[in-house]
């Protein structure tokens, strides 16, 4: 292996890698703006420039993302001619560029701030008259700023390599190049939001985030898109309890650094002005009897009254333990989301066996979107569920797959009274017979996290719930990982995790004395379900653990 | 009525992939053949070719807007390139611009309303030896000074 020396001090480095990702690899800091470890190299921004020498090398400053790692090469990152340079660079680069950084969304996490900060000039010697370009939008949720590009073109190599769409380019010439889209042909490609992501500086910026908050205002907490079964990491950020924006996280095994436009902007539901925030409940007091005396009366035909949060969850208890006693345990079934955590669901089952002792178990979930594939590998799943996996291991395979036909049956049947069901699956369309069925039944109870959830206009008891981006929890991939999600807001009012309504349903069944934590539920969990065993949230990390881990090398590998 | 090559011009395409070691290497030729073979190179002829490539319609807008060589549909019947790089600047060919805006009443970059003349400030058109110069459309023209320039536009049919 090939024996570097940067700033005068010699590492082993792989022959033939590019000298500035090899020194970003070490934590080395060298600014650029148009390299990108997912993009081909451009070499055009010039910002990366390195003093280099070694045999058959000319000595002097060249780009280190155009300089091969070789035997002997001696590079230095932060001389004194090197930071000249890129003084020099940044002049070029802010020429034609605007002042516009206090209504610039980019303003707080843009290189063209950081670096002018570190090396640029204090002052502009540019008297001429500016270069002025287009501001326009050039796809359905982005739009340029012209003024602002210093045309690294990682937003063009980004459609081109990663998309494989191709929608942008550079048009004209010198200092009149721009971005532009071929006219008629937005960029409307499921990916184009990384597009923002990726631009340096406040040329392309997201409508959806479009002056919502100062960006270092904002809060942010590590999570994964739950809108399919890919399970892309993401941050979550936040600003006045309120979610802004979503950003992919880098994972190699999951989405690389990647996040399509489908899951990037399906979170306007959990601040939507139909959030759950209070417990309610209707004629529950009748349905208990109603289920000895056979006199149902259906949920929508009552009236909602408030009650409060320990209330609904005592009703829920007491109200299904009446109708086992009355009626069996196999009057009462169960229906949980592929919505729902991993833990949210192995308390689900464990309340429906060890509390209620039901025989029937279900799963609900998003029937099947369309799936897309990139250039790149990307992928977008038909599966519009973050949890499907998670559920076929914790609720069990049988119950994941002809579950909720037993339950329908059941209910056809007349055998199945009351059933449990948690849901808060964003935007759900159910099979309109499932609600049919429901609607017929002398109980059923609800944890949900819409006012006007398809589950809820069946309930005599709505629990609220919380999304995922208001509770700690885990998914569990398509692949079989398991990846953590963190708390980023508090649920709206009384609502609250469906872990801890579960736990304190258990509570009150006196199958549990305390509610823990998602991450001793987890623990427990782990304890339990053979699949996870060996998995704990320190474990888990950042990136997630495919399940089986603890038992196979090759898979801990994964 | 699609935009598509003649037999001829297909031809001359699949020949002209011959040539290069890649289908993206041959795209200017193939934009000079759609040139001659549709008059002017808009939109809907950059679709085609970008079609027949095998790259996106963008990156050919972005080829057909780096050169100034390519005839757009805006552009008038003579295209006169006044070339502004070092030795023609030297030897005045501000003055040439000056007189040929003043001339046409139109701006470089600009069309005359008749669909004449369209004027453009080029770079190196490899004639520095007899500086200034211009082309109007294929034809080169030296050693310009303003009354030579009347002529020669007087002259055009």
């Amino acid at each position: 292996m090939p024996t570097i020396k940067v700033n005068g001090k010699e590492y082993d480095a792989p022959a033939g890698k590019n000298v500035l990702q090899f020194c970003l690899d070490q934590g080395l800091y060298v600014p650029h703006y148009c390299y990108h470890p997912a993009l081909t190299i451009a070499g055009n921004c010039r910002m990366c420039i390195v003093k280099g020498s070694g045999p058959g090398l000319r000595p002097g400053l060249m780009t280190s993302c155009t300089l091969p790692v070789q035997d002997k090469l001696e590079v230095e990152t932060e001389a004194p001619d090197v930071q000249k340079a890129r003084e020099g660079v940044l002049e070029f680069l802010l020429i034609n560029h605007p002042l516009d950084c206090p209504v610039c969304d980019q303003a707080g996490e843009c290189y063209l701030q950081d670096y002018s900060f570190k090396y640029g000039r204090d002052r502009s010697r540019f008297v001429e008259k500016k270069v002025t370009k287009h501001t326009k939008d050039v796809g359905r949720n982005i739009r340029i700023w012209g003024n602002r590009c210093i045309v690294c073109t990682r937003c063009v190599r980004f459609c081109e390599e990663v998309a494989g769409t191709g929608e942008l380019n550079v048009v004209e010439r010198g200092d009149h190049s721009i971005i532009d889209n071929f006219p008629g042909l937005p960029m409307d490609n499921l990916l184009s939001g990384n597009t923002a992501d990726i631009c340096p500086v406040g040329a392309l910026l997201d409508k959806d985030f479009l002056y919502q908050a100062r960006v270092w205002y904002m809060e942010t907490a590590d999570s994964v898109c739950p809108t399919c079964s890919v399970g892309c990491n993401l941050k979550v950020d936040t600003y006045q309890g309120q979610v802004k924006r979503l950003r992919p996280r880098e994972n190699q095994a999951v989405n690389q650094w990647w996040l399509c436009d489908i899951g990037r902007y399906n979170h306007k539901f959990t601040s939507a002005p139909n959030r759950l925030g209070l417990a309610k409940t209707r004629g529950v007091a009748t349905a208990a009897t109603a289920a000895i005396a056979a006199t149902a009366v259906s949920a929508p035909a009552l009236e909602w009254e408030r009650c409060s949060l320990d209330g609904a969850l005592a009703r829920t208890w007491e109200t299904l333990d009446k109708f086992v006693r009355a009626e069996g345990a196999g009057a009462v079934a169960g229906l949980a989301s592929a919505w729902l955590s991993n833990e949210e669901l192995f308390l689900f089952r464990k309340f429906m066996k060890l509390g209620i002792g039901a025989l029937d178990l279900g799963l609900v979930a998003h029937q099947d979107g369309e799936a897309h594939a990139f250039k790149s590998g990307f992928k977008i799943h038909a599966d519009r569920n973050p949890n499907r996996r998670g559920a076929q291991e914790l609720l069990g395979a049988d119950a994941a797959k002809d579950g909720l036909k037993r339950v329908l049956d059941g209910i056809r049947a007349g055998r199945i009274k009351a059933v449990l069901a948690a849901g808060g699956i964003p935007g759900w369309e159910p099979d309109p017979a499932l609600l049919a069925a429901l609607r017929k039944l002398a109980f059923v109870a609800v944890l949900d996290v819409a006012e006007d959830a398809p589950l809820v206009s069946v309930a005599h008891v709505v629990l609220p719930g919380a999304t995922w981006v208001e509770k700690d929890g885990t998914f569990t991939n398509a692949q079989g990982r398991v990846q953590r999600c963190q708390r980023a807001l508090p649920p709206p009012g009384v609502a609250a995790p469906e872990s801890d309504l579960l736990q304190q349903l258990l509570v009150l069944a006196g199958k549990r004395e305390k509610v823990l934590s998602a991450q001793g539920v987890f623990a427990e969990l782990a304890a339990e379900v053979p699949a996870f065993a060996g998995l704990s949230y320190r474990d888990l990390g950042g990136q997630g653990k495919c399940l089986g881990a603890a038992a196979d090398p090759a898979v801990a590998a994964r | 009525m699609p935009v598509q090559f003649s037999e001829k011009s297909r031809a001359r395409f699949e020949w002209l992939l011959t040539r290069y070691p890649t289908r993206q290497a041959a795209l200017l030729p193939t934009l000079r053949l759609a040139e001659e073979e549709f008059g002017s190179i808009g939109l809907e002829e950059m679709k085609y070719v970008a079609g027949l490539i095998g790259v996106s319609p963008a990156h050919v807008l972005g080829v057909v807007s780096f050169y100034t060589h390519y005839r757009r549909p805006e552009h008038g019947k003579y295209i006169l390139q006044v070339c502004s790089t070092l030795p023609c600047a030297l030897r005045g060919c501000e003055r040439i611009t000056d007189h040929l805006k003043k001339k046409l009443g139109i701006k470089v970059g600009e069309t005359t309303k008749d669909k004449r003349f369209t004027l453009k400030k080029v770079e190196c058109l490899a004639a520095c030896d007899r500086a200034p110069m211009m082309q109007v459309n294929d034809q080169d023209h030296y050693d310009l000074t303003p009354e030579k320039v009347d002529r020669i536009l007087d002259g055009l049919p």
